[in-house]
């Protein structure tokens, strides 16, 4: 077991390093990197500068050691739009994005596992058609066509909610659902599937059959066993949502580290673009690591394969 | 004393075929729910009419199409769909900021769609079935590693690294099929390996070494046939997906560049005129949802009718 963890452990420094070199190698694939880090208005000997720093005359392995060095420092260079250091601009925009996640969340746990249950349970009733319909849409409608639509009838059209922007819990809303959506219909689809397959099982014949109510039965002794799947990808749903939130945000307006992406996108700043892809592979991959901790602690077999 | 006469209340044929048929029912509403789910779950009506149309609509385009795609006129700006006060009849879905004929950007879209999704399917497909036949045949490090590989493929944050790439090297559409490429091999790779793991212990696999055929020829002539319909039901199951990633990267405009009529870009040239001309968002992000939950229907009929043991591992 402890080989388990500390081979996923490998693993995901190996994955970190490979993405090391992948965005370093950006930075060299579009000819001198001094072009994405400096502006028209740096001077020659500034530009003199940065060579001798980057290490340009030396080989590409001094090179990337140096870049690497730096990375490890916290060091990406200076935002070519804000003039800032991308960390310290990552750090501004943490909570906005963190609030956004644990909104959307919320919503797709509060909704998902709960419709999947009654669903399971009520099996061919109202409630097992319409959550499968809002499962079946959640998975094929594109995210920021869903949020454009949310948009125009529920702040355009009815004006009950704000149409972008952080402000009020009201603000939430829309992102919140909108982001959530998606994975609630997973979690969903996970909890109706496995429900019905426990609840076929003979332990939960056997608890009936001891009388004990159908309530308990279905909340204590079932979804408790069902739960396993589902919680695995609630913690792939807090993964995805690093990306997920670049689409939602962008769209609201919302100023959380997704916007800041954008932002770096459409005005090609690579200083903070590379400091965001490192910061999202590492958050990706403590993620990961956790998943798989969490997957071992909840079902023994795996720690033995 | 006299034997009692039968109660049983089993009588009506009604009850009978209710309880054949499905036990959970309960109310007329939710019979017909069931019927129209059954039907849309056992026949796949639903995705071959999508299946077709969008193929339909990609290889006739020109043909079908009443306007060029990027052709403007300042005369046409912003004309509301046919059923409005003030349509066009020349424009029945209407037309965008820049007097574009919604129509046909829409058609034209379909064929981007099977262009990049068709590439990427037949590339990511033909070489992970491949890597992943190797794989599940030599065993050993080769076996090694093609798992790791696809490991690191899993774990890399696509969205991201897709983004980093584009703001380096410039939006392009060779460069988005590539870039989907190397992160939809990794799918077919795994489930083929494991297919291949099982039908390499089988006899005639086994027998067909021993009377010394080829490493090539065992792979092609004997255990591609056994995993094709596998990764038939991989590639169904994974169009939706790739359609659903390129309109999102070309929304986020790292995509396919603002020239070419994607429907994910005519969403995104939508996105700032909703209040005046909501159409433009709505109609291409419409096809988007008709299209991905047409072939969602088709991937899981088709594993259903597959390969059903396929069932539950997938939900």
């Amino acid at each position: 077991m402890v080989r388990f963890v500390a081979l996923r452990a490998v693993y995901s420094i190996v994955v970190l390093w490979l993405i090391s070199i992948f965005v370093f190698s950006m930075s060299r694939a579009a000819g001198d990197p001094r072009n994405l880090y400096l502006d028209d208005y740096a001077t020659q000997e500034m530009w003199d500068a940065w060579g001798v720093d980057m290490g340009l005359d030396k080989p590409v392995i001094v090179q990337y050691s140096i870049w690497l060095g730096d990375a490890l420092l916290g060091n990406f260079g200076e935002s070519l739009l804000h003039k800032k250091n991308p960390i310290e601009l990552i750090k501004t925009r943490i909570p906005a994005t963190a609030q956004l996640a644990g909104a959307a969340f919320l919503f797709s746990v509060v909704v998902g596992v709960p419709l999947g249950v009654i669903s399971a349970v009520r099996r061919g009733g109202i409630v097992d058609y319409a959550s499968r319909m809002f499962a079946l849409l959640g998975q094929a409608m594109p995210v920021f066509w869903v949020a454009l639509m949310a948009i125009l009838i529920f702040a355009v059209e009815f004006n009950l909610v704000p149409t972008s922007r952080k402000g009020g819990l009201d603000s939430f809303i829309l992102p919140a659902i909108t982001l959530g959506w998606m994975p609630a219909a997973g979690l969903l689809r996970l909890t109706r599937g496995s429900m019905l397959e426990i609840l076929d099982s003979e332990f939960i014949k056997l608890a009936r059959a001891k009388g004990v109510t159908p309530k308990n039965v279905i909340w204590k002794h079932a979804l408790r066993n069902a739960l396993i799947a589902p919680i695995t990808l609630a913690a792939v749903i807090l993964a995805s949502f690093l990306t997920g939130t670049i689409v939602i945000e962008s769209i609201f307006a919302w100023p959380g580290l997704g916007t800041l992406s954008i932002e770096a996108i459409k005005s090609n700043d690579f200083p903070v673009m590379s400091a965001i892809v490192m910061l999202f592979g590492v958050f990706f991959l403590v993620i990961n690591f956790l998943v798989d901790l969490m997957y071992m602690w909840i079902d023994p077999r795996v720690r033995i394969s | 004393m006299d034997r009692p006469a039968r109660t049983d209340k089993l009588a009506p044929t009604k009850t009978l075929i209710m309880i054949n048929t499905n036990r959970h029912i309960q109310s007329d509403l939710s019979r017909i729910l069931h019927l129209i789910w059954h039907i849309a779950r056992n026949y796949p009506i639903l995705p071959a009419l999508v299946f077709l149309m969008v193929i339909f609509l990609a290889t006739f385009a020109p043909q079908l199409a009443p306007f060029e795609p990027n052709a403007g006129s300042i005369r046409t700006r912003n004309l509301p769909p046919f059923w409005m006060v003030g349509a066009s009849a020349e424009h029945p879905l209407g037309t965008d900021p820049l007097g574009r004929d919604m129509l046909s950007r829409t058609i034209y879209g379909a064929r981007i769609a099977v262009v990049v999704a068709g590439s990427v399917l037949i590339a990511g497909g033909v070489g992970g079935t491949a890597i992943g036949m190797l794989a599940g045949y030599k065993k050993g490090w080769v076996d090694e590693i093609a798992m790791r590989a696809v490991d690191f493929t899993l774990a890399m944050p696509f969205l991201l690294v897709a983004l980093t790439t584009v703001v380096v090297l410039g939006q392009s559409m060779t460069l988005m099929i590539v870039l989907l490429i190397l992160f939809s091999w990794d799918n077919f790779a795994r489930v083929v390996r494991a297919e291949t793991l099982r039908l390499s212990d089988i006899a005639y696999v086994e027998s067909a070494r021993i009377s010394g055929a080829s490493t090539q020829r065992i792979i092609l002539r004997h255990i591609l046939p056994g995993v094709f319909g596998t990764v038939m039901i991989v590639a169904s199951l994974r169009v939706g997906q790739l359609i659903l990633i390129e309109a999102t990267l070309s929304f986020l405009g790292a995509g396919l560049p603002k020239s070419v009529p994607a429907w994910g870009v005519m969403v995104a040239s939508g996105q700032n005129f909703l209040q005046t001309a909501w159409w433009v968002a709505a109609v291409p992000g419409m096809m988007i949802f008709l299209v991905v939950m047409g072939f969602n229907f088709l991937g899981d009929w088709l594993r259903d009718w597959l390969d059903p043991r396929l069932r539950q591992q997938s939900q």
